[in-house]
């Protein structure tokens, strides 16, 4: 549980990581990046024992100390996405994963819009939300592909 | 309610809601926990650039001396900086008679020994990303030789000055950009004196007209300077051209400047001494 949780995390901060580096370039094109939110999204709908109020917490804090933006927005953001995937637990298991991703993107939307509009009060630009919408849900069909080659590599097995 | 793929407990629940709220109210507000951001932010530096230096460069050496090219790479980077060294002092002694006046001690003369007026600076850690987005833009320098630094000593570039010093670490300073939405710089354009606000855009910042209080006619491409009231910066140094006067109502006029000095021009930076 713990191994599996390390790795987890560890996955989680490479994803931070890649999507910094990757936005830094991305951005000029009016492209936000959010993999390791998508993929905290496919952790907390995949492994609901696993992926708590407390650890959903623990990555809220961890990307609000790396993306440097007000502490406990990203936590907050993720405790209510994780809420809303465990209180639509059972009609999301009925989605097909494309009906899933769309709903992944849709949520990323929401959790774009919410962090801009702190971050970027004066110059919140409605292309980001737009273009999100796109990106989120290409990256949250790659995502949840990778996601679940890796869970498969290390031996966790989603609840079905 | 509903039911729960799990038995997380509710109160658990609501109370992470509760502290996840309380942060951000204090840190929005108060700006609590930045203490906690600048020490995470100086170990990631810190952690860079050792594994810059243990790891990234020894690889990087070895794959270009296969090449032969290790020696030219290092000269290339050496040569760079001296360079960007070159055109700062260039650029303190081409404004010297403002720069002089009251900003460097009257004792030593600019000219005789002006390596003692500035502590050079390199960017350690700068979020893009960040900076064309949103409205903080901060950039993380380390000085050459761990030289200490204050609060509010100004940052400049070739071109001009890019910001000040605002938060110091053991090894770390923090540079607040002039475009960051919290940052102000008094300025002047003749007889007029106004605020610089950042907007948060890169490059940009604005001023605000009172048509009521003062009677001046701008121009598209006019210069405005330092006023040097604050004490922070020196008078009279040129921060930006005119870019665009948007009327905000009959008497109010919003003035948008495009400043001269761009912090993504270059990896060289200097700090002036402020003593």
């Amino acid at each position: 549980m713990i191994k599996n949780f390390f790795y987890i995390s560890l996955v989680f901060i490479l994803l931070m990581n890649l999507e910094s580096f990757l936005n830094n370039y991305s951005i000029n094109i009016y492209l936000f990046l959010i993999f390791s939110y998508l993929y905290f999204l496919n952790l907390a709908f995949q492994f609901p024992k696993l992926i708590g109020p407390v650890s959903s917490f623990f990555f809220g804090i961890l990307l609000d100390l790396h993306t440097n933006t007000f502490f406990g927005l990203n936590a907050l953001m993720l405790t209510f996405s994780f809420l809303i995937i465990q209180y639509n637990y059972f009609q999301l298991r009925m989605f097909s994963q494309f009906q899933l991703c769309l709903f992944f993107s849709l949520l990323g939307i929401f959790f774009l819009g919410f962090r801009l509009i702190l971050e970027s009060t004066s110059n919140f630009s409605y292309l980001f939300i737009l273009t999100g919408l796109f990106i989120n849900f290409i990256s949250s069909i790659i995502i949840n592909f990778l996601s679940q080659l890796f869970f498969k590599k290390i031996g966790l097995n989603a609840i079905n | 309610m509903a039911r729960l793929p799990t038995d997380s407990p509710k109160l658990i629940i609501l109370s992470i809601i509760l502290v996840s709220s309380l942060f951000l109210v204090l840190d929005f507000n108060f700006g609590t926990f930045k203490p906690i951001k600048i020490i995470y932010k100086s170990s990631i530096i810190g952690f860079q650039t050792i594994s810059n230096e243990f790891i990234k460069k020894p690889v990087s050496n070895f794959l270009n001396s296969s090449f032969n090219s290790s020696k030219l790479l290092e000269e290339n980077i050496s040569l760079k900086k001296n360079l960007t060294e070159l055109e700062i002092e260039n650029y303190l002694l081409t404004d010297k008679n403002v720069l002089n006046q009251n900003f460097f001690s009257k004792d030593s003369s600019i000219f005789k020994d002006i390596k003692n007026q500035y502590v050079p600076a390199t960017i350690k850690n700068f979020d893009i990303a960040r900076y064309q987005c949103c409205d903080s833009h901060r950039v993380f320098m380390q000085t050459k030789d761990n030289y200490k630094i204050k609060n509010n000593q100004v940052v400049i570039n070739k071109s001009g000055i890019v910001g000040q010093t605002i938060a110091i670490t053991n090894n770390f300073f923090e540079v607040i950009l002039l475009s960051d939405t919290k940052h102000k710089i008094p300025l002047k354009k003749g007889n007029f004196f106004c605020e610089g606000i950042g907007t948060g855009k890169p490059n940009e910042i604005y001023c605000i007209l009172d048509s009521t209080l003062w009677n001046i006619s701008l121009q598209i491409n006019d210069m405005f300077v330092t006023s040097g009231f604050g004490g922070v910066f020196p008078p009279n140094v040129p921060i930006g051209l005119i870019k665009r006067i948007d009327e905000v109502n009959k008497d109010t006029k919003r003035i948008t400047i495009t400043l001269l000095a761009r912090p993504s021009e270059t990896n060289f930076f200097a700090v002036l001494y402020n003593d």
